[in-house]
């Protein structure tokens, strides 16, 4: 009985970091897998939203669709929860104040997401608001995860054991 | 430490033994901070390892694009003398320039090559306007693959005939239209049936200095199509209209600057 309630617990409080976990995971993936072969595109997007000097436009643009897939395949494996979590958050961050002050500058642009984005034709619309609420549902959920890391299926918890099982 | 002994020792628990107690519970709390540190130092080098292999992945990333990009020639057509090698139309010494950023697949474009097309090439016809093409290519594949044909048309001397035509005829936004066949079609509509037209078509031979127009483009901050400066000043979207244009070019002429400085990027 005691015994049995006692793995009903933890297993149970695992299901949210489970969850949140594989949907960040899922994320980085697409976003980076999306991005990844078209690394003109990304230097535009990344150009369009005037932030950078044109000396590192190019290394963040290249370089961001590989960590946003190696952050996924983190995620997705399970292996350092915590440091995903908080490298996913950080980044989410950065994205939300370049939308945001691509916004207030009053700047026309994509945000390139989930694709090269940066161009617009003249009279398309801009989501900056949707994309700034999606982004922000996204920092809570790592967030959430940053506080509560332990989750099913992961390689940090065959880390984990060998200390747990010692008395 | 085993269940069994774990018992032994409360049984044997009597007053003269209080200090072998304490000893071992001593030992017993020295191993769960032994098994903490452990583990902490555990999570830092996993923590350390993930946070360099990710910096690691970054550079590695930059690294296979840099390769990736690089690779295509820039080879530029005849008539791109513009600025930022934009194709010129028209007398090289008229009064005003007109700079025109355009997508063939963005419909806004479409419109105003319908609406004011005319217009340019009035303007053009009369020697008052020097008309610079930027061909951009952000709409996909086919964006691409119709600046590359007319940078081919450019290099044939028929750009201007082959660009009304291709708005002309110009497909739904992203149903990937615009498609080799179709373009070499199209081209022999207006007189360009050369072996070099239509093999620089299927060859893609342009695509390194479409995707260079591109470039220079974004570094110009144009990130919309139809983008259009008169000497220099972007219209604004409401001016796009013939008599919005023709007032721009007037007043550029009337204002005696003549061609603008070349902006810088």
């Amino acid at each position: 009985m005691l015994a049995q309630a006692g793995l009903t617990g933890p297993r149970l409080a695992r299901v949210g970091p489970t969850v949140l976990r594989f949907g960040l995971a899922a994320l980085w993936l697409a976003a980076g897998i999306l991005k990844i072969g078209d690394p003109q595109g990304m230097v535009h997007s990344v150009r369009a939203f005037r932030i950078l000097p044109e000396s590192l436009v190019h290394p963040v643009a290249y370089a961001v669709p590989f960590v946003e897939i190696a952050l996924g395949l983190l995620l997705l494996v399970g292996l350092a929860v915590r440091v995903g979590a908080v490298v996913s958050a950080l980044l989410l961050a950065v994205y939300i104040a370049a939308i945001a002050s691509a916004a207030a500058r009053g700047l026309h642009i994509e945000c390139g997401c989930f694709s090269a984005g940066g161009n617009l034709t003249a009279d398309a619309p801009t989501h900056y608001a949707e994309e700034i609420i999606r982004d922000s549902l996204l920092l809570l959920a790592s967030g959430l995860l940053v506080r509560w890391p332990a989750s099913a299926f992961a390689i940090d918890r065959l880390l984990d054991r060998p200390f747990q099982e010692n008395p | 430490m085993s269940a069994a002994s774990r018992k032994n020792a409360s049984l044997r628990k009597e007053p003269g033994q209080t200090s072998a107690d304490a000893r071992r519970e001593k030992a017993s709390a020295a191993r769960t901070a032994e098994a903490a540190r452990t583990r902490r130092r555990q999570r830092i080098i996993i923590t350390s390892a993930v946070v360099a292999v990710l910096a690691l992945v970054g550079v590695i990333g930059f690294v296979v694009q840099s390769s990736r990009t690089g690779s295509t020639p820039v080879v530029v057509p005849a008539n791109a003398t513009g600025t930022d090698n934009g194709i010129v139309v028209g007398k090289p010494d008229a009064p005003v320039t007109v700079d025109l950023y355009e997508d063939f697949q963005c419909p806004i474009c479409g419109e105003l090559e319908k609406s004011v097309g005319s217009t340019v090439q009035n303007l053009i016809d009369n020697g008052k306007i020097k008309a610079v093409y930027h061909m951009m290519s952000f709409l996909g594949p086919e964006s691409v693959r119709a600046a590359n044909a007319a940078s081919a048309a450019a290099q044939e001397g028929s750009f201007k005939q082959y660009h009304d035509v291709l708005y002309a005829n110009q497909p739904p936004e992203r149903t990937g239209g615009f498609q080799n066949s179709t373009l070499t079609q199209l081209g022999a509509r207006v007189g360009l049936t050369s072996e070099a037209f239509t093999s620089a078509v299927g060859n893609g031979t342009y695509n390194g200095y479409v995707a260079k127009v591109e470039d220079n483009a974004s570094k110009r901050a144009v990130t919309g199509t139809p983008t259009v400066f008169v000497n220099g000043q972007q219209l604004a979207s409401s001016a796009l209209t013939p008599d919005g244009f023709t007032a721009a070019v007037n007043s550029a002429a009337g204002s005696g600057t003549g061609p603008a400085p070349t902006p810088t990027g």
